[in-house]
């Protein structure tokens, strides 16, 4: 029982991680496979900013967003526009996804040299606390987190749904021909799009920082699981999102209860293969011809 | 290369004679270097090249784009050197078991991932792969063979035993690899120019187009995986005779197929030399790096290089090297060819 | 040599009761046609009438959920589109797809290869195309490179590398200046005479359409409402409210 709570809390947290790159894939139809390398670039920064300020993480959001969202304003605005506006006519843009792959493994790599292999962690006032209840310990931090997550992926959602900028958003997702028509700029918007995917991501940082070790490659685990969601969740679809990320921390929990731990990662990949050959769109993603 | 148009032998046009010379060049390397070290790099430069051809079968001919190849050759890796350890099988002919096994698996897993589109396939072969090490790492036996997780398997040192796929000197090692390369080389040669090699750009291309022209474009694209997977786990297995240890991380990881990808395709995919220059030109730049960069800190580096090149390339660059590399190659026998 | 008027007195293609639903949307509703050898048939209709259905169902890109295909005496109706190019259907695209980054050549020895396995035959082969189309001159060109109209007639030669019996085309004569229709229909004429290609045409272009067809088939909301010659057809009251409205129709 214990396990699946874990699961549920948790899979907010994947949850989270994977609506930035839902949303970019939604909008630009592009795979941002360095998604993991941002979120550890999030924790990073998030993770100097405490060791120099003090800040408490969910404070330090003020400065984290805005940080998070240019990063992603401009990686797509100066690296990914160029070649979706090369590719424009090519039914598959592989390039970007090669780029978005080798900006991964520079990314990492880069980080490994910054700051070494070393693991991190930074400790919070309520870092390692615990709320007991019945017989079941549950992490205060991965509950906090998990709220987090929540608020946010309803934010989201409701900016997506409600605002001006968010039926931009949607339009340019659907018909790139037709909102260019209606006098949107789909590059700006995409830059925006992406800028949003991150900022998500750092809201995911700062929340992790007390429940993770912060080294060069923990990005690749949130990586994998985040594609797994949206792929089972649907690209592009915020609900979906979230939705996906509690089956898979659910799902996960489970096998390492009665598993373990590295058996529990195989079975999503496993779930990930067979849904890919199933249904690619998801359970709730458009029909698209992708 | 460029076609002679002319349809005869003339050794007097450097079409001919370059490569002849570039040829030559490459089987006295190992008379002239004396350094093992050195010998060490111009075999992996040539087991690279090796390996950027074979996924060019997939990623550059049937055009799309594979990103968990290793796994491949750590399926030929770990059954040659199984078959070794425990029934004392040569890895000559374990080899080839192994190519069989990957052809094998390669369908398996192709048959339900051609059917994705581009960047989903690219991801399915990214979890295979994982998957794959994972399932290696965390299982110590199989049917009661043991396959030691994560801690690899070691082959067993017979000294310089040539029927045994083992050999006390580099020299021999890059013969043997020097001419997997050109059969590997002949045979991409080979299809690029053939039916199958027509009909898989036209089902990269345009795949509906070639269906309506009579093109069974999934049968094609997994006759091109099947040859790509043999080769691959031909060049495993020559990978755990050459330093004879291996483990899931080393020879089945993503990292590995990253590298192969990049290389192949800053060279320049679905070309004839665009892989073999991206592994001439890259190995090198990786190995000096790790010469004069040492340390935890500087573990990506080869990694760091190969990936920034790739961001620039896909920028700058799309058709990878090759394209600079024609002209001035072009350049150069036109001006020799006058001379003659 | 097939002269205008002469048929070869066969069935070529039966289609019976084709009916093809997407959704809540019959797209093809008990579609019914007759091609006899030889002949060249107009299939016309407003847009979204259910004509490029018609030929993917024709040519196995979509499964129909009712209705017999018979071509050349065979059942058609399950075959793969690759299949089906084996059985002698071609067909144009109303989106030109050609290889972009291949030579003009090139694209079409890909047809040509359909039928031999041998690179200098198909070479051949697609050389006798192309001199047949007139593209000869931009043989080395790539696909990049061409004009909407070449576009156009690679597509067509192409599908002629594969030796068709039948040949569909889709909207090929769209977007043409009327010096590329003439030809474009000079083209089609010859087709049917020197290749003995049975042809079914999809066309906007009424002009083409009349012209060239020897008999018209029209189609609405995917229900074929009239079916006849050029003369015919045009009378016809049900094809004038559907394309123009009621008003026009004069009894």
């Amino acid at each position: 029982m214990e396990a699946i709570i874990n699961g549920v809390l948790m899979g907010g947290v994947y949850g989270l991680t994977a609506l930035g790159l839902s949303l970019i894939f939604g909008v630009m139809k592009v795979i941002n496979f360095a998604h993991g390398s941002h979120l550890m670039i999030m924790m990073y920064v998030e993770y100097c900013l405490i060791k120099s300020i003090g800040i408490d993480p969910y404070l330090s959001l003020l400065i984290v967003l805005p940080i998070a969202y240019t990063i992603g304003y401009f990686t797509q605005a100066i690296l990914i526009n160029p070649i979706l506006k090369a590719e424009k006519d090519v039914r598959e843009p592989l390039g970007v996804l090669l780029l978005t792959a080798g900006l991964w493994i520079f990314l990492n790599n880069f980080f490994l040299m910054l700051f070494g292999a070393n693991f991190k962690s930074a400790d919070t006032i309520y870092s390692n606390t615990v709320l007991k209840i019945n017989k079941m310990m549950i992490s205060k931090p991965l509950l906090y987190a998990f709220l987090a997550s929540l608020i946010t992926t309803y934010l989201l959602n409701w900016l997506l749904r409600k605002t001006k900028l968010g039926k931009a958003i949607r339009a340019t997702g659907q018909d790139r021909e037709a909102a260019s028509l209606m006098g949107i700029n789909v590059y700006k918007i995409y830059n925006i799009a992406f800028g949003i995917g991150i900022a998500a991501l750092g809201v995911a940082g700062t929340i992790l920082i007390p429940l993770f070790y912060v080294h060069p490659f923990v990005g690749d685990v949130f990586d994998m699981r985040a594609f797994v969601i949206v792929v089972l969740g649907g690209l592009g679809s915020i609900p979906g999102a979230l939705l996906g990320g509690l089956l898979v921390g659910v799902i996960e929990s489970l096998a390492g209860h009665f598993l373990n731990m590295t058996w529990a990662a195989a079975v999503i990949y496993m779930i990930f293969l067979l849904a890919l050959f199933i249904k690619p769109s998801g359970m709730f993603g458009f029909e698209k011809e992708w | 290369m460029k076609d002679n148009s002319r349809g005869d032998i003339n050794l007097v046009d450097p079409n001919y004679y370059l490569p002849l010379i570039a040829l030559l060049i490459l089987f006295c390397i190992p008379l002239v270097i004396k350094s093992v070290s050195w010998m060490q790099i111009m075999v992996l430069i040539l087991w690279y090249a090796c390996l950027t051809l074979s996924w060019n079968f997939v990623g550059g001919f049937a055009g799309v784009l594979p990103m968990g190849h290793a796994a491949y050759a750590g399926v030929g890796a770990y059954v040659s050197t199984l078959l070794f350890i425990n029934y004392g099988l040569t890895p000559w002919v374990g080899m080839l078991i192994g190519g069989v096994i990957s052809v094998l698996v390669a369908l398996l897993i192709g048959v339900p991932t051609f059917k994705l589109h581009g960047a989903y396939y690219a991801l399915a072969s990214i979890a295979f792969v994982e998957l794959l090490r994972m399932v290696t790492e965390n299982t110590n036996k199989i049917f009661g063979i043991k396959i030691n997780g994560a801690r690899g398997l070691l082959i067993p040192l017979k000294g310089h035993s040539p029927f045994l796929f083992q050999f006390g000197e580099k020299i021999y090692y890059y013969y043997v690899i020097l001419a997997m390369m050109l059969l590997i080389f002949f045979i991409s040669y080979k299809i690029q120019k053939s039916k199958l090699g027509y009909y898989l750009v036209a089902g990269g291309e345009e795949q509906e187009a070639a269906e309506s022209l009579g093109i069974n474009v999934t049968k094609y694209k997994l006759i091109a995986l099947s040859i790509s997977a043999f080769f691959m786990a031909i060049l495993g297995t020559f990978y755990a005779q050459l330093v004879l240890f291996i483990y899931p991380q080393g020879i089945m990881s993503l990292s590995l197929s990253f590298e192969i990808a990049f290389m192949a395709i800053i060279g320049g995919r679905g070309t004839l030399m665009g892989p073999i220059l991206g592994a001439f030109t890259l190995v090198p730049l990786a190995e000096l790096s790790r010469m004069y960069l040492s340390g935890s800190r500087f573990l990506g580096i080869h990694l760091m290089l190969y990936s920034s090149i790739i961001i620039l390339v896909m920028l700058y660059m799309p058709k990878g090297l090759i394209g600079a590399f024609e002209k001035i190659y072009f350049f150069f026998t036109n001006k020799l060819f006058k001379k003659s | 040599m097939l002269k205008r008027g002469e048929k070869i007195d066969m069935k070529l293609l039966t289609i019976k009761n084709l009916s093809k639903r997407f959704g809540g949307l019959m797209a093809v509703d008990d579609f019914n046609l007759e091609l006899k050898g030889g002949e060249i048939m107009g299939l016309i209709g407003p847009n979204g009438a259910g004509k490029t259905t018609i030929f993917n169902l024709l040519t196995g890109v979509y499964q129909p959920d009712l209705g017999e295909i018979v071509f050349m005496g065979k059942n058609i109706k399950n075959l793969k589109p690759y299949d089906i190019c084996f059985q002698g259907i071609g067909r144009t695209f109303q989106i030109v797809k050609p290889f972009l980054n291949r030579t003009v050549l090139y694209n079409v020895m890909v047809g040509s290869f359909l039928w031999t396995n041998d690179i200098k035959k198909a070479e051949e082969e697609a050389i006798e195309v192309l001199k047949f189309i007139g593209l000869i001159n931009k043989k080395d060109l790539l696909g990049k490179n061409l004009t909407i109209a070449d576009r156009k007639r690679i597509e067509i030669a192409r599908a002629l590398a594969t030796k068709p019996k039948l040949l569909l085309l889709d909207e090929t004569m769209a977007g043409l200046n009327p010096t590329e229709t003439e030809e474009a229909i000079v083209l089609v004429r010859k087709m049917q005479e020197e290749k003995k290609l049975t042809v079914l045409l999809i066309e906007h272009v009424m002009q083409v359409v009349m012209s060239l067809s020897e008999r018209i088939a029209v189609l609405n909301h995917g229900r074929k409402i009239a079916e006849g010659t050029p003369q015919e057809v045009s009378c016809n009251e049900n094809v004038i409210k559907a394309y123009l409205g009621e008003e026009y129709v004069t009894t």
